[in-house]
């Protein structure tokens, strides 16, 4: 028992170690980032002379950081909003109503997660920039509606496949009773069936966000105006439109990887439980 | 009249889900594989002719594409056996009965919250700026030098940090897996006086056979598709030694305007896709019910 | 009024479509302490073999590690540096149009073929452009470099440096040019979807900016504009005014990259132009047709 014991605590500190691996890229640009231009070009490895906040306040006004900030929440969260809302909608029903229909749109919709984003994201901007309404400035290109419409449509696939997979552990009983009792399919939907996907909830959420969050491809090809960029279009243009100033960039990225950070304080209990669920699903 | 309303909630809860979803999926996937056979110059496919395969003869007659294919096979290969390797031993690790094993789980699983593009871009720093510095201080300039400069390197670098990233998320599968391995089989195989390494290969790995299926597709299919890291670490540079199939595809529909030629590429990618990824499963999966 | 070299710009078949807000220019920037101390006069590199000859004094001095840098990024490495090949040829309008035709090739282009040539011959001078604009510019600032491929723009980085010297702005003399390469970044236009108070307030604002005398002074020195027009204030800075001499003088050449090059040259020339510094191209020969092979490819579709 005694050797055990010992052992364990000699793979910890081996597990703590390797986590520098994480840890150090970070330290680095952490440090760094406090640094004038001369002193990163002396030295990276030396703790910063001063905390110098001076290139922060630069690097969130040249990356009008707020504004991506904004733009992302607004973004990610109304995306993942709409993808739970309708995709449990319709696992429920195609779930529940097995016909031949209902199965060809089930088996659609998880084959062509297979496909993969760079073999539409041609055609696909530009079928969507038609999409126009006379004497109105509507628009799916260069609007954060047009790209949360699209992120709703690559996400749907895989969130009707997880929620599909949940209900069907879900017992019949309760919606029965509710039927008899007078329910209607909104009321019994609404009212019965949601609340009892909370757990698979979690996990949409969670894969969802982490994939729209980060998402720098689609946005790019999306996303015209300077004022409607994400933090990772901010971040590209940041890098390129000044080619790369380190003591400004590394503080940018800092800030880029601030919201991540406290995101994850808060719920990275859920995170890894969703990642796992969504995973074997 | 109970059927009718029956149909009708059907439709109801389903059509907003497929308007989304058949616009901005299947109609442009449709849309592309028939642009791929016409001179369609990316804005109105009005007036574009139809050109049977020539766009696809013209794909496999380009070096970079041909080049880019091959580069992004051996990235794959590479990574799917590296951060497998490294996943499948993080997971064992930290589903040990240590105190603090959640929160090793939670920092090696951090990277993947982070993003490729701006991973990419941090890394950056370490590979041209502070391993120059590590070269000078250390005198190991052989080790440590600018490592995107150099063919080589770059590429090796690319795979660091996407492996980096990748293990994280893979080590979650794994550890759903082995977590889910009944205590009483291992505890069976303690009493037998089997060794830990016999146990990892007769007993741990082959009930964890189903996690490789999904860890490997998805290392597989990530890595084909990487781009963020690609874009942010080296551009495909120097002179597009690292250039990946998608940055190849975007560069020719967007930089060179080559829309209808960048589209025949993106469906040769599709097909080398789905068909690499349903192998591995078939086999994966054969593996499975075999055990 | 409107400087030569920068009406192609904002022109599009000889009609004016927006007023040139400042104009940039590019050349070599180099470190006025190094050459005094290698005894070298900037005015007197007008040919490559003045270029080579300085390279050679500079090279020696103490605390240069190449004379000349370029920086890696597409337009650094490449485009900045091509557009001399076409920006010194009177006929570069007709040599572009057939080339993008294929009626002939860059070996047929004689200020191209100049071009390599002087390439070749500085190259043993450079860092191989290697370094990111970043490094290069705090190379420069600390002496390692005593040249770099630059424009006006550095400014901004480089007051960051704080470097212990002067430094001034010289053509880049391939084939003997000794004239700037100057360019408008970005210009100004009147939204004609705006409404008619707007675009008439709008004109009123360019007028006043460019010709009344508070309006030049804003221009210079608060937006810090080199001007597009003769005869108009120029900003302080020590680069902005050497290319605003420049204009004023008329020694200037264009930026034909801005309407003549085709799309994605930036990166195919600059791959190219990296290999070559790799020393993966064998002769000029092997250049130049690579670059008529991409050329063709990018501007024909």
């Amino acid at each position: 028992m005694e050797k055990t014991k010992k052992n364990m605590t000699i793979l910890e500190i081996f597990g703590w170690v390797l986590t520098l691996f994480v840890i150090f890229p970070v330290y680095i640009m952490v440090i760094n980032s406090f640094k004038d231009r001369k002193e990163i070009f002396t030295s990276e490895l030396s703790l910063p002379k001063a905390l110098n906040f001076t290139y922060y306040i630069q690097a969130i006004q040249k990356m009008d950081f707020l504004t991506a900030l904004g733009n992302s929440l607004f973004i990610t969260v109304t995306s993942v909003v709409f993808i739970i809302v309708l995709s449990s909608m319709a696992a429920w029903v195609l779930e529940r109503n097995k016909t031949t229909i209902s199965n060809i749109i089930f088996y659609t919709l998880v084959a062509t997660m297979l496909i993969p984003f760079q073999s539409v994201m041609i055609p696909l901007v530009q079928y969507l920039s038609k999409w126009q309404i006379p004497g109105t400035n509507f628009s799916l290109i260069d609007t954060r509606y047009g790209l949360i419409f699209m992120n709703i449509g690559f996400g749907i696939g895989m969130s009707t496949f997880l929620f599909h997979g949940f209900i069907k552990n879900v017992p019949l009983e309760m919606e029965e009773a509710a039927t008899i009792d007078g329910c209607n399919k909104f009321q019994l939907f609404w009212r019965i069936v949601f609340p009892n996907l909370k757990p698979i909830i979690v996990t949409v959420a969670i894969l969802n966000v982490i994939s729209f969050w980060n998402d720098y491809l689609l946005p790019s090809l999306v996303l015209r105006s300077p004022n409607l960029r994400t933090i990772p279009l901010s971040t590209f243009f940041f890098f390129g439109e000044f080619t790369i100033e380190w003591n400004l960039a590394l503080a940018g990225l800092v800030l880029t990887i601030i919201p991540v950070i406290v995101f994850y304080l808060f719920s990275q209990k859920y995170i890894i439980k969703g990642v796992m669920a969504g995973a074997i699903k | 009249m109970k059927k009718n309303s029956n149909t009708l909630t059907f439709w109801l809860f389903l059509i907003p889900s497929l308007f989304v979803f058949v616009n901005v999926v299947i109609i442009p996937f449709i849309l592309g594989i028939i642009y791929s056979f016409t001179d369609w110059d990316g804005f109105s496919f009005f007036g574009s002719k139809f050109v049977a395969f020539s766009n696809y003869l013209k794909v496999f007659k380009d070096q970079n594409f041909l080049s880019a294919f091959l580069l992004t096979f051996k990235y794959a290969i590479i990574m799917v056996i590296i951060s497998n390797i490294i996943g499948f031993s993080l997971a064992l690790l930290v589903t040990r009965k240590m105190r603090t094993r959640n929160i090793l789980r939670s920092i090696f699983f951090m990277p993947n919250l982070i993003g490729g593009l701006i991973l990419g871009f941090i890394w950056q720093f370490i590979f041209t700026k502070l391993f120059v510095q590590l070269g000078t201080v250390l005198h190991a300039s052989n080790i440590f030098f600018n490592w995107i400069n150099d063919p080589n390197m770059a590429f090796w670098s690319i795979v660091i940090v996407s492996a980096w990233q990748m293990s994280g998320y893979v080590m979650i599968i794994y550890i759903a897996g082995l977590e889910s391995i009944n205590p009483d089989i291992i505890e069976a195989s303690l009493i037998d006086g089997a060794g830990p390494v016999r146990r990892l290969f007769n007993i741990i790995l082959p009930l964890t056979v189903p996690s490789f299926t999904i860890s490997l597709f998805i290392t597989l299919s990530n890595s084909f598709k990487q781009y963020d890291t690609n874009l942010s670490l080296t551009n495909g540079g120097p002179y597009g030694t690292t250039e990946l199939l998608t940055m190849n595809i975007v560069q020719t529909a967007y930089k060179h305007n080559q829309y209808a030629i960048a589209q025949s590429k993106a469906v040769v990618f599709f097909v080398v896709i789905m068909i690499i990824t349903l192998v591995q499963v078939y086999l994966t999966k054969k593996r499975e019910v075999e055990m | 009024m409107l400087a030569d070299g920068v009406k192609d710009d904002v022109t599009v078949d000889g009609k004016l479509y927006g007023l040139p807000s400042a104009v940039e220019g590019y050349g070599l920037i180099y470190n006025k302490n190094l050459f005094k101390e290698a005894n070298i006069d900037p005015a007197s590199i007008t040919s490559i073999d003045a270029l080579v000859n300085a390279c050679e004094k500079l090279s020696k001095l103490n605390g240069v590690v190449k004379p000349i840098a370029f920086a890696k990024e597409t337009y650094f490495s490449f485009i900045h540096p091509f557009n001399w090949a076409f920006a010194v040829d009177p006929n570069y309008k007709t040599d572009i149009e057939k080339l993008d035709k294929g009626q002939i090739t860059m070996k047929d282009i004689p200020s191209v073929v100049q071009w390599i040539k002087d390439m070749d011959r500085i190259k043993p001078y450079t860092n191989n452009a290697l370094d990111s604009y970043d490094d290069q510019v705090a190379g420069f600032a600390s002496g390692k470099y005593a040249m770099i491929h630059q424009g006006d723009w550095v400014q901004s980085v480089l007051d960051q440096d704080k470097p212990n010297f002067d430094y001034g702005i010289i053509p880049f003399p391939t084939g003997g040019n000794t004239k700037l390469a100057v360019g408008t970044a970005t210009a100004w236009r009147v939204n004609k979807y705006a409404t008619e108070e707007q675009q008439k307030a709008a004109i009123e604002f360019l007028d006043w900016l460019i010709t009344s005398d508070k309006g030049q002074e804003y221009s210079a020195d608060t937006l810090k504009f080199i001007p597009a027009y003769k005869g108009v204030k120029a900003p302080k800075a020590p680069l902005a005014a050497e290319v605003a001499q420049y204009v004023d003088k008329g020694e200037i050449i264009p930026w034909v990259y801005n309407n003549y090059f085709p799309n994605g040259i930036d990166v195919d020339g600059s791959n190219l132009i990296q290999k070559y510094y790799a020393g993966l191209i064998k002769n000029d020969d092997q250049f130049l047709s690579e670059l008529t092979n991409i050329w063709v490819q990018d501007a024909g579709k």
